[in-house]
């Protein structure tokens, strides 16, 4: 409610103030003005050139047309170099929202598209395009002429205004179509034109109002039709007489011309008081309205559009006769000018074309400066083009514009907060901005400072006040750039985590698919050679299909008889149905008889599948936990105990429901109790049997369990990993202490000995943590020797581990050959690899080494004769491992094991079998192995060797050839080309070395 | 009732005292549990005032694992891309002292740039960048989209060509922005021409009316 009253109050006060406005404006003529806060009066300088008249000047031989002469995004170039162009054509298109096309300027050829310099403060360059005329010719490339306006669609003169590049000259450059769409979103009511012209020296405005005054008026008008104000007001100093009189009466011809049609809205020149900065579209809104726009607004947030005279003349032009935005009236003056005047030059038109126009004193210009003196900046050199923005060329003497002042300490008079017509306190804000304090900037409203200079001017101090306000808008812009870098990276990089999260979470899954797959069908075939001859199945499968007997291949059997049993029930309703109901034909009747026999075979064929299967798998069971203490001792199968541990329960659950029913019928004295009976007692056996096996097996495993136990097999996976993650950790730290100890040492500063300490430290804890990896990998791999080893080994019990142990790597690579898995030659082979790269960051480092002349290459190079020797090792193991596991696959199949894919469910005796082949054939198998390798490596570096020449013969004919802009690069690659070729020939050499060794 | 509490203002006191206790008590713990915050969001404000190059020079795996750590009571100063302002506005956000950088500290921006002639489309760069900044495809040649790349060095190391280089981020007439004056009693020449006219102008005039 509070807050609904005070909008109503703000809102009557706004009317009321408008009210106010036009009531005296429309009661006594002459129109009230409002009053801004602040403001300066600098020395005016006009009457230097507001008493020429304004001419056209010549065309200019060449013309540079930078890209980006608006806000906005720049245009993009339509020509080629050495494309002729005619006057106004499209050189250069807009791309994006707000942005403005370039048109060619002159009539000529393109000469380059390149960047240039050009007047920007910053004195950089950007793109642009050059134009050199031909001859003397001006064709034009005019777009339709539309005289009568007022037929075409709002549409198309908005349409118009984008496609004839217009954009404002006051200063910003902002693209007119965008201002002249406002109507979508705000309700506008007054259109100003900006004529006040406030900036000191300039007449440009002044020179276009007293020349071409109709044309202004009617380029309100077409604006006024697309904007839809209620009134017009031209605001205008009172230091432009001339200019006043001539507008005023081209409104009252306008007026009075009866062809044309009536205005629509109130046309008004508003004369305003001399004061700097009248001219700034905030403070000319609020001495034409007395509305105030909201800080960090627009104008069209108080219903209002400002337009400055160049603009609507270039609108008129644009709209009536077709002509692109190619030229604009620039203000040619200062002291070092002999004849300074207005001129209307081509844009990219050279200053110092523009300047010889206007006779430069012959003692030369002192400083040349773009724009006024308040606002304007300083040109380092006058080979620049003019642009859409460039109203005035200020070429002074020494006297009239020395070189500032030196910079004073702030006294804090407060004459700045004074003469700011923003109402900000630009000395706060300068407090702010030198410490760098730019929240706190922001929080004074920085953003609506319009660095018009007012405070500068005024400081006793001379300071540069605005410098220091727009270095903060600066600073607070690259920050809100970056952070909205920083955000997109944040996405992306957590859009990648997830992805990355995501696909390895799919690779498992299909991972996981495989394995059930092969499992599936290991169990398909074993289920098959059940069926085909039980008996001998469950012989040969007795020792050794523990596991394949699959609890699975179970389950699909049961649901099936349980299928087979709901269709029977099914079946033998529907027939009770039908014969209690009695209607149904005889023949209806025998068809679900036989649907309940075929029913009734079904359940049987599956119940007898089934038995079948649980037969073979119980057998199966028993004589892994019986006989073969080995096989459950090395398999361990946890799962398996816990399938007997479960049967037990059925069984158990089985007697107590026979009980229960034989009680029951007992009870009632219906049924069979006999047959009940029997069948108690039948699960009561079964029960005992289950017992016994789970018995069995729990003993089994018990002896299994120790010897895991003692060898340490209990140091899982995950203890080796964190141990891993440990020694890198630390070996991270020594690094670090190292490159610490080193920079100190470089520098010759900080506390060496203790940085030595450190570094002495970080080794002792990274040789601690790989004492502790290596101690629990050996304890790990002789756990494994003794998991997958014979029942020798395991029986032996922690006597032999130890040996095992000691063995270490080559038990985990040699001996259990028959079980070793495929799991580990991916181990090995990954560590194969780890040592390839090992050896190649090893020659990298050690051919930098020798490049830069620097580093112990000595060290480097033991240090690559260790890599390489380690990846020799890894090499030799993954060799005889893969050897290992050829050799197991043929014994374990002749074994007459049933395989899915790897060797893994071969035990026992299988596992024996090939252990004791294993020994004798490894050694052949690692020679042949490795000679296949060699040859297979000497194959690819015979390749490599070629395409080294070949890039080599390239890299060089390129350089025979090349110009001496590219010499010095494609010197660097025959260089390197020459190093990779050396290189290649070295392994070649190497490699044919053992090739002849063997 | 009303006589005995004002006969006895002690225990009157200490009856409105507990029951004020109760009251207010129950109305924390209401809040505590209506109003409960999930998650650890001081991780998340620290995460906002990293760089996110996600370059790893902390140790970690990123700015958000680095922010963790932060929030654990890890250090402040391994953020070089950050440089000294991210230390201290870290250092204000959790009150702690701010420590000088850990490491170079050289925080201008750069951009990959791949020399694209001698790319041979081994994509490893692809899989090393942490903002899929690479674009490319197996033996195909590789080109780094320079608005998204953080210049985080990650895409250098693996390239077996060595074919990436970190340019800095040329400074163009968007980009560009006023540096900061000199200030008081220095030399002021570099903005000379931006303040021209000043009320001083009179009495500085013939001192600088030899420049010409």
């Amino acid at each position: 409610m509070v807050l609904s009253l005070l909008k109503s109050m703000v809102t009557s006060s706004r009317s009321a103030a408008t009210a106010e406005a036009e009531h005296t404006q429309k009661g006594q003529g002459t129109p009230r003005v409002f009053d801004f806060h602040g403001g300066i009066h600098p020395p005016e300088h006009k009457a230097l050139s507001n008493r020429a008249p304004l001419v056209a000047a010549p065309l200019p031989r060449e013309v540079v047309l930078p890209l980006s002469q608006h806000i906005g995004a720049p245009a993009q170039p339509l020509v080629e170099i050495g494309q002729r162009v005619k006057t106004g054509e499209l050189i250069a298109r807009a791309q994006g929202m707000i942005s403005a096309p370039v048109h060619a300027s002159i009539t000529g050829v393109v000469t380059a598209i390149e960047p240039r310099q050009i007047p920007h403060v910053s004195g950089l360059e950007d793109q642009c395009i050059v134009i050199e005329r031909e001859g003397e010719i001006d064709e034009w490339a005019r777009l339709e002429a539309w005289r009568d306006w007022r037929q075409q669609e709002a549409q198309d003169l908005i349409q118009r205004l984008q496609d004839a590049g217009v954009v404002g000259q006051g200063g910003a450059g902002f693209p007119s179509a965008v201002k002249a769409r406002v109507r979508e979103r705000h309700a506008i009511d007054t259109l100003i034109l900006n004529a006040a012209e406030c900036e000191p020296y300039i007449t440009a405005d002044d020179l276009t109002m007293r020349t071409h005054p109709e044309a202004l008026i009617e380029g309100l008008e077409i604006l006024a039709s697309l904007i839809g104000p209620e009134c017009i007001l031209i605001g205008i100093e009172d230091n432009k007489p001339e200019a006043v009189i001539a507008l005023e009466q081209a409104i009252r011809a306008r007026r009075a011309d009866k062809r044309l049609p009536p205005l629509d809205s109130r046309l008004e020149v508003v004369v305003v008081p001399t004061k700097y900065p009248s001219g700034g579209e905030k403070q000319l809104i609020k001495l034409l309205t007395g509305r105030e726009v909201p800080s960090r607004g627009l104008p069209a947030d108080v219903g209002v559009v400002v337009h400055n005279p160049g603009t609507v003349r270039a609108v008129q032009r644009a709209v009536c006769f077709g002509e692109p935005m190619i030229s604009r009236v620039v203000t040619l003056t200062g002291e070092a000018l002999q004849h300074p005047h207005n001129v209307e030059a081509r844009l990219g038109t050279s200053i110092a074309d523009l300047l010889r126009l206007a006779a430069p004193a012959p003692t030369g210009i002192a400083r040349l400066v773009m724009g006024g003196p308040m606002m304007g900046f300083t040109l380092e050199s006058d080979a620049l083009p003019i642009i859409k923005t460039t109203n005035c060329l200020l070429a002074s003497s020494p006297e009239s514009l020395p070189a500032p002042a030196v910079e004073q300490p702030c006294i804090r008079c407060g004459m700045c907060e004074q003469a700011c017509p923003a109402e900000l306190l630009p000395q706060q804000l300068y407090w702010f901005s030198k410490a760098r304090e730019f929240d706190k900037a922001e929080l004074y409203n920085l953003a609506d400072c319009i660095e018009c200079g007012a405070c500068s001017y005024v400081c006793p101090s001379q300071i540069p006040l605005v410098q220091y306000y727009r270095f903060a808008k600066g600073e607070i812009r690259s920050a809100q750039h970056e952070a909205r870098k920083s955000e997109r990276a944040r996405h992306r990089f957590e859009f990648k985590q997830a992805r990355m999260a995501r696909e390895e979470a799919e690779k498992e899954a299909k991972r996981q698919q495989r394995a059930q797959a092969a499992q599936k069908s290991a169990a398909a075939r074993a289920d098959a050679s059940a069926a085909a001859d039980t008996t001998s199945a469950s012989a040969t499968t007795t020792a050794a299909a523990a596991q394949p007997a699959p609890a699975t291949d179970i389950k699909a059997f049961k649901t099936a008889r349980a299928a087979a049993n709901i269709a029977l029930k099914k079946a033998e309703k529907a027939l009770k149905a039908a014969q209690d109901g009695g209607e149904s034909s005889e023949s209806d009747i025998a068809k679900l008889e036989a649907n309940v026999t075929a029913a009734k075979t079904k359940l049987a064929s599956a119940e007898s599948a089934l038995k079948a299967a649980s037969e073979s798998a119980a057998p199966a069971a028993a004589g892994a936990s019986t006989a073969n203490t080995a096989t459950t001792g090395a398999t361990a199968p946890a799962a398996d105990l816990k399938a007997l541990k479960t049967a037990r329960a059925a069984a158990n659950i089985a007697v107590k429901k026979a009980e229960k029913a034989l009680k029951t019928a007992q009870d009632s004295g219906e049924g069979d109790i006999p047959t009940l009976e029997t069948s108690v007692a039948e699960a009561k056996a079964r029960l005992a049997k289950a017992e016994a096996d789970l018995k069995a097996a729990s003993e089994s495993a018990a002896p299994a369990a120790a010897s895991t136990s003692a060898t340490g097999a209990a140091a899982p996976a995950a203890d080796l990993k964190a141990l891993k993650t440990a020694r890198a950790a630390a070996n991270i730290a020594v690094k670090k202490a190292e490159k610490a100890l080193k920079t100190a040492q470089d520098s010759g500063e900080g506390d060496i000995p203790a940085l030595e300490a450190s570094v002495t430290d970080a080794k002792s804890r990274l040789a601690k943590a790989e004492g502790d990896l290596k101690a629990a990998t050996d304890a790990a791999g002789a756990a494994q020797g003794a998991d997958k080893g014979p029942v020798a080994s395991a029986a032996a019990g922690s006597a032999q581990t130890t040996d095992t142990g000691a063995a270490g790597s080559t038990v985990n690579a040699a001996a259990p050959a028959a079980a070793a898995p495929s799991a580990d030659i991916k181990a090995l082979k990954t560590a194969r690899a780890a040592a390839n790269i090992a050896v190649k960051k090893a020659e990298k480092a050690l051919a930098r080494a020798g490049e830069s002349g620097e580093g112990d290459i000595e060290d480097l190079q033991t240090l690559l004769a260790t890599a390489q020797e380690n990846l020799r090792a890894a090499e030799v193991r993954l060799n005889s491992a893969q050897a290992g596991s050829t050799d197991a696959t043929p014994a374990a199949k002749g074994a007459g094991e049933l395989i899915p894919e790897a060797p893994k469910p071969a035990a026992g005796s299988v596992g024996r079998g090939s252990m004791a082949s294993n020994v004798t054939l490894s050694q052949a198998e690692i020679e042949a192995s490795r000679a296949e390798n060699l040859a297979k490596r000497h194959k690819q570096v015979s390749i490599a060797v070629r395409a080294a020449e070949a890039a080599h013969r390239k890299a060089e004919a390129a350089l025979s050839e090349a110009d001496d802009e590219n010499r010095q690069r494609l010197a660097t690659k025959v260089d390197r080309t020459r190093r990779n070729l050396e290189h290649a020939r070295e392994s070649l050499a190497e490699v044919q070395a053992l090739v002849d060794a063997q | 009732m009303l006589e005995f509490f004002n006969d006895h203002t002690l225990i009157s006191a200490i009856v409105a005292l507990v029951a004020m206790a109760v009251v207010f008590g129950s109305l924390l713990g209401f809040a505590a549990v209506a109003f409960k915050v999930e998650g650890d969001p001081i991780v998340e404000q620290i995460d906002q005032l990293l760089p996110q190059t996600q370059c790893g020079q902390c140790g970690y795996p990123g700015c958000k694992p680095y922010a963790q750590a932060i929030a654990e009571g890890d250090e402040i100063n391994k953020c070089p891309p950050g440089g000294e302002s991210t230390i201290a506005s870290l250092a204000d956000l959790l009150g702690r002292e701010a420590t000088p950088l850990d490491g170079d500290s050289d925080n201008t921006p750069k951009v990959a740039v791949i020399r694209e002639d001698e790319c041979i489309g081994c994509t490893k760069c692809i899989q090393a960048c942490p903002v899929d900044a690479i674009l490319g495809a197996a033996k195909h040649m590789h080109t780094v989209i320079a608005d998204e790349c953080t210049g985080c060095d990650l895409c250098v190391e693996p390239c077996p060509v060595d074919c990436i280089d970190m340019v800095p981020v040329a400074t163009d007439v968007r980009s560009w922005h006023w540096p900061q004056p000199a200030g008081p009693t220095r030399d002021n020449a570099r903005f000379s021409g931006n303040l021209i006219v000043t009320n001083a102008a009179d009495s500085t005039a013939t001192s600088a009316g030899n420049v010409a």
